[in-house]
């Protein structure tokens, strides 16, 4: 058992500096692009806290490849085996947490936490070593054994699990069985059976060989050699049981052979088995090979029902949306911390969990801004340019009031942000010029406007023409021509549909926000808006829609 | 008899034991009667050895204690977490040793530290608690709050004061409360029975009375001790009484020789020059040679070794026998072919040192020095020690001295063997005994308790010689 307080990383594979303080945390889910270092972090942890040996290293486990730097690897870990913490292994190199300020002390006080620093070398030797270190001067760093890192029982779940289904040491069965019966010398009870079968196979004759046999007995007995005694049976050199052979199977079937998804499950549940007594458990990609429900099943149980620390990297919306913010930590390429996210965005997460996975965001008054975006990219892919996608980017639904907050979170958490809203609530109008202050991008409507606005004053008639025919399409044109016709002033002409006039165009963006029967507030009718107000472009040159469009645009690019 | 499962299942309990009732033997016993690692005590690295010896014959298996001293067992935790640069050094016994108590009675009130010795040891023995300063003591109480702790004594070997601090007073209610209410006593003299000689037993429990009770003691009433009456000064005229009887002992394959003075070693080397070097001379553990040598060993250079190495010589061997070899420019050029040869490859070495001062170098060359006719070592200890010394700080690249702070701290931790043919002082024997004990004018001590520790390290044979039958040892 151990938990990670902080780990520290360099010149391993991907990361060239990392370093992240997860304090008092149980549960770690990393997010983040590929190529990111998710599952570098996942096998850092695992390597300095690795059970075996040995471990095998090569020049392309170096940043850059560069064998000049040393790969360092530094775990302070707490809630750890007594056993370690005595006199005669690693308790006079303890360290001290504090944790008011989760900064860990070599002078010792009274109400620190218990912390031991684990480091794991590797340098161009390609050896790797493992050391308790600590900061005091007087004290110098001592190797950790094997067997004592194994007391931390961390294992990786990754696409190699087949060795979690054997029996032989450092795997997370054999660990279990050493839980079990301490007193007991664990490896014979794996070695007598072995020897058992090997008695077995011993009895067995291999008659069907004999007749080969008895010829080369009379051979080698004209050649002056007696081996009459000759018989055959397995030799024991070739059945290490260090290699694992002994595992478990479904009646005849190994593990091994199961599907990738099971395996990964049967694996994981030899594992909370462990995290029970409190072990570190990895799992890389934990929705792989399983269904939505199972992935979040999965993670829900982990997360309720473990006393270790669990640790996961995922790319699934379907997991996300299963955590709470603080159990998510973000890794962004280049950037040598992890970072975290605001409780304020607990309802974010749920309502857009995909932005999470993405670099940049694009925070979205409401369902109309978010479709207009969607209309924007569906005319930028027509027109030969990026997809958000490509360039990292994701809408995410500001719920009206909510935006400020979301943008601002997400910009604290590392994101590129952008904000598309309206200027029509004084509230959010005067947050704004805080929100420019930390660099956040705000594309929006003029004064007291919303873009329901702009579009009617803005765009041509033709386009307007298409919103309506959309609309009628929609609802049919006698409820579509009755409710402009409520909010006409004067007599409402019979060809209205050809009068492109201000009163007209004040009658029909009036009809279109009517509370309770908007016409636009869906994802899918913005994207409509969005795809009518990019075909007229042209026609609108120099009017604010126009310029919104060709913002938004321009941040999508980056410029 | 002592109830061994009673005693140790006490929260906390004392046992009051004379020299020789079988204290460490009771230590042992209690360890057969709990089932988990216990950390056991004591004052000096003798008692420490003398611990191990006897839990060891036992055949208690060595998962389930650890024996230390309390100054090493202190030192462990000072050293791992103390962080200010105020650390003096620790040659410095004046000021080194008190420090590491103070600052260990720090650490251990600490909740982190506090877990870590209860996850090492799961109960606490301290032997000789007669010795304990009054600051020990209170560190002692600090680690009598985290597991059941038993300690044992004798008031009346209370001697091993240190830069004459206060020691505790075992028969103080308030100092030794918790303990004082579970007292067990022994009563059996168990090193005279056995074998031994159980006449001396009983003579040494009657002297422990006389003592306790501040009589004199008329050494004729005691007939199982041998009683020598002499000229302090025969003892350096081999054709006296007083030598040649010494001169007999040495014949003995375990003696102690005990000097009443503790002061100063010069008396005892004295002794062990007129002797012709038969007997080795005890070492204090923290003797200040052993630091004062490295630290001029640190400051050799190839270009004063010519001059140095000659200062070195006479520290450790007798000025006579140096003074054959060397004169102040090196080795005196020899006229015998057979001294030629033997100084052949002792200035290879020497050359070689002036033109490349490796200490491992230096080391073989006062071995070979040793081995010249004529020299003699009377401080064997101190000069193994300190080559042993030079030829680590050449491999591990550290200070002679650093080198030699890890050898002394090695003893420390686990203890010295004493046997064979000794000179020694109560201070340094403590704890320990021999078949045959010769105390030295014995008219000089000037202190029961010195008096009674040193009459008590003998379990077959006493010798005293002293120059008048009735002593009083009451100053």
């Amino acid at each position: 058992m151990a938990k990670i307080h902080t780990l520290k990383i360099s010149n391993f594979k991907g990361l060239e500096k990392f370093e992240h303080v997860f304090g008092m945390t149980d549960f770690v889910c990393l997010i983040g692009r590929g190529d990111s270092g998710k599952t570098t972090i996942l096998e850092a942890i695992s390597a300095v806290l690795s059970p075996n040996w040995n471990l095998t290293f090569y020049d392309t486990d170096f940043f850059n490849g560069n064998i000049a730097n040393p790969i360092e690897i530094e775990a302070s870990l707490y809630d750890l085996p007594a056993t370690l913490i005595q006199e005669s292994k690693y308790g006079l190199f303890i360290r001290g947490l504090d944790i008011s300020t989760n900064l860990i002390h070599d002078d010792i006080e009274d109400s620190h936490v218990t912390i031991l620093t684990i480091k794991l070398i590797v340098d161009k030797n390609l050896e790797p070593k493992w050391f308790v270190i600590n900061d005091r001067v007087s004290q110098q760093s001592i190797e950790i054994r094997a067997s004592d890192r194994a007391s931390f029982n961390v294992f990786l779940v990754s696409d190699y699990i087949d060795r979690h289904f054997s029996w032989s040491k450092g795997n997370p069965l054999y660990s279990l069985l050493k839980g079990e019966d301490i007193s007991s010398d664990k490896t014979n009870i794996i070695i007598d059976a072995f020897r058992e079968a090997k008695e077995k196979i011993d009895a067995t004759s291999f008659s069907h060989l004999d007749s080969v046999i008895d010829k080369i007995k009379i051979s080698a007995q004209t050649l002056g050699v007696d081996i009459s005694n000759t018989n055959t049976t397995i030799d024991f050199k070739d059945i290490s049981i260090k290699d694992g052979r002994i595992c478990l199977h479904e009646n005849t079937v190994p593990f091994r052979q199961k599907g990738k998804g099971s395996k990964r499950l049967i694996s994981i549940a030899i594992q909370t088995e462990l995290a029970k007594e409190g072990g570190i458990l990895l799992i890389d990609e934990i929705e792989q090979g399983l269904e939505p429900d199972r992935a979040q099943h999965l993670a829900r149980t982990l997360k309720t029902q473990n006393k270790g620390q669990v640790f996961i990297t995922t790319h699934s919306r379907d997991v996300l949306v299963e955590l709470t913010a603080k159990d998510i930590f973000r890794i962004k390429k280049g950037n040598s911390n992890l970072f975290t996210f605001e409780s304020s965005l607990q309802a974010c997460i749920r309502s857009n969990p995909e932005a999470f996975f993405s670099d940049r965001v694009l925070v979205c008054e409401g369902p109309t801004e978010i479709g207009i975006c969607r209309g924007l990219n569906n005319f930028r892919i027509s027109k030969g340019k990026l997809n958000v996608s490509f360039l990292g980017v994701r809408f995410a639904n500001g719920n009206g009031s909510n935006q400020i907050e979301y943008a601002k979170a997400f910009k604290e958490s590392g994101y590129e942000v952008c904000l598309f809203c309206d200027s029509d609530v004084a509230a959010v109008n005067d947050s704004k010029p805080a929100l420019l202050e930390i660099g956040i991008n705000i594309v929006d409507c003029e004064l007291n406007k919303s873009i329901e606005n702009h579009l009617f004053e803005d765009l041509p008639w033709n386009g307007i023409k298409s919103l309506l025919e959309y609309r009628i399409s929609e609802k049919g044109e006698e409820n579509v021509s009755d409710s402009i016709k409520s909010k006409y002033s004067g007599i409402f002409p019979t060809d209205w549909i050809n009068q492109d006039t201000d009163l007209m165009r004040k009658a029909i963006y009036d009809a279109s926000v009517t509370k309770k029967n908007e016409w636009f507030k869906r994802t899918d009718h913005g994207e409509k808006l969005g795809d009518i107000s990019c075909a007229n472009t042209e026609e609108m040159k120099g009017k604010k829609l126009d310029l919104i469009l060709s913002k938004l645009s321009n941040w999508i690019d980056n410029a | 008899m002592l109830n061994h499962l009673e005693f140790s299942s006490k929260d906390k309990s004392m046992l009051i034991a004379p020299a020789g009732y079988g204290k460490t033997h009771t230590i042992a016993e209690c360890l057969k009667t709990i089932n988990s690692k216990q950390l056991i005590l004591t004052h000096t690295h003798a008692g420490v050895a003398s611990i191990k010896e006897k839990i060891k014959k036992e055949g208690i298996p060595n998962s389930c204690f650890e024996v230390e001293t309390i100054s090493s067992f202190a030192q462990k935790y000072v050293l791992a977490f103390y962080t200010g640069n105020d650390l003096p050094s620790q040659d410095d016994k004046k000021l080194y040793h008190p420090f590491i108590i103070e600052k260990a009675n720090d650490l251990f009130k600490l909740k982190p530290i506090r877990q870590i010795i209860t996850n090492s040891y799961n109960g606490l023995f301290i032997d000789e608690y007669q010795d304990c300063t009054v600051s020990q003591h209170n560190l002692l109480l600090l680690l009598s709050e985290l597991f059941p702790t038993h300690i044992l004594g004798d008031f009346l070997q209370g001697i091993f004061g240190f830069n004459g601090e206060q020691l505790v007073d075992l028969n103080d209610e308030l100092a030794m409360k918790g303990f004082i209410d579970s007292k067990y006593e022994l009563d059996k003299p168990q090193r005279w029975l056995n074998g031994n000689n159980a006449k001396l037993g009983s003579d040494l429990k009657s002297i422990r009375e006389d003592l306790i009770s501040k009589k004199e003691v008329d050494l004729n009433k005691y007939t199982s001790i041998e009683l020598k009456l002499i000229t302090e000064l025969d003892l350096f005229n081999a054709s006296k009484d007083y030598y040649k009887q010494i001169s007999k002992l040495l014949d003995e394959e375990n003696v102690l020789i005990l000097h009443p003075d503790s002061t100063s070693i010069h008396s005892r080397l004295k002794i062990i020059q007129t002797f012709n070097n038969r007997f080795t001379l005890l070492e204090s553990i923290d003797a200040k040679e052993f630091y004062s040598l490295s630290k001029e060993a640190d400051l050799l250079t190839k270009e004063n070794i010519r001059l140095k190495l000659i200062e070195l010589c006479y520290k450790l061997f007798n000025k006579t026998g140096v003074d054959i070899w060397f004169n102040n420019k090196g080795f005196k050029s020899k006229t015998k072919t057979e001294d030629k040869e033997k100084l052949k490859p002792l200035a290879i070495l020497f050359n070689s040192l002036e033109e490349n001062l490796s200490f491992k170098n230096l080391a073989k060359l006062l071995k070979s020095i040793k081995e010249l006719t004529g020299v003699k070592c009377y401080r064997k200890e101190l000069f193994s020690t300190f080559c042993k010394a030079l030829e680590d700080a050449e491999i591990q690249s550290i200070s002679v001295l650093e080198s030699m702070n890890n050898k002394r701290n090695m003893t420390r931790r686990i203890g010295r063997k004493i046997y064979g043919r000794c000179i020694g002082t109560t201070l340094l024997t403590k704890g320990l005994e021999f078949d045959t004990v010769a105390i030295l004018n014995a008219h000089k001590f000037e202190c029961p308790k010195h008096l009674y520790v040193a009459m008590t390290r003998a379990s077959k044979r006493l010798i005293i010689f002293t120059d008048k039958p009735i002593l009083s040892p009451y100053k």
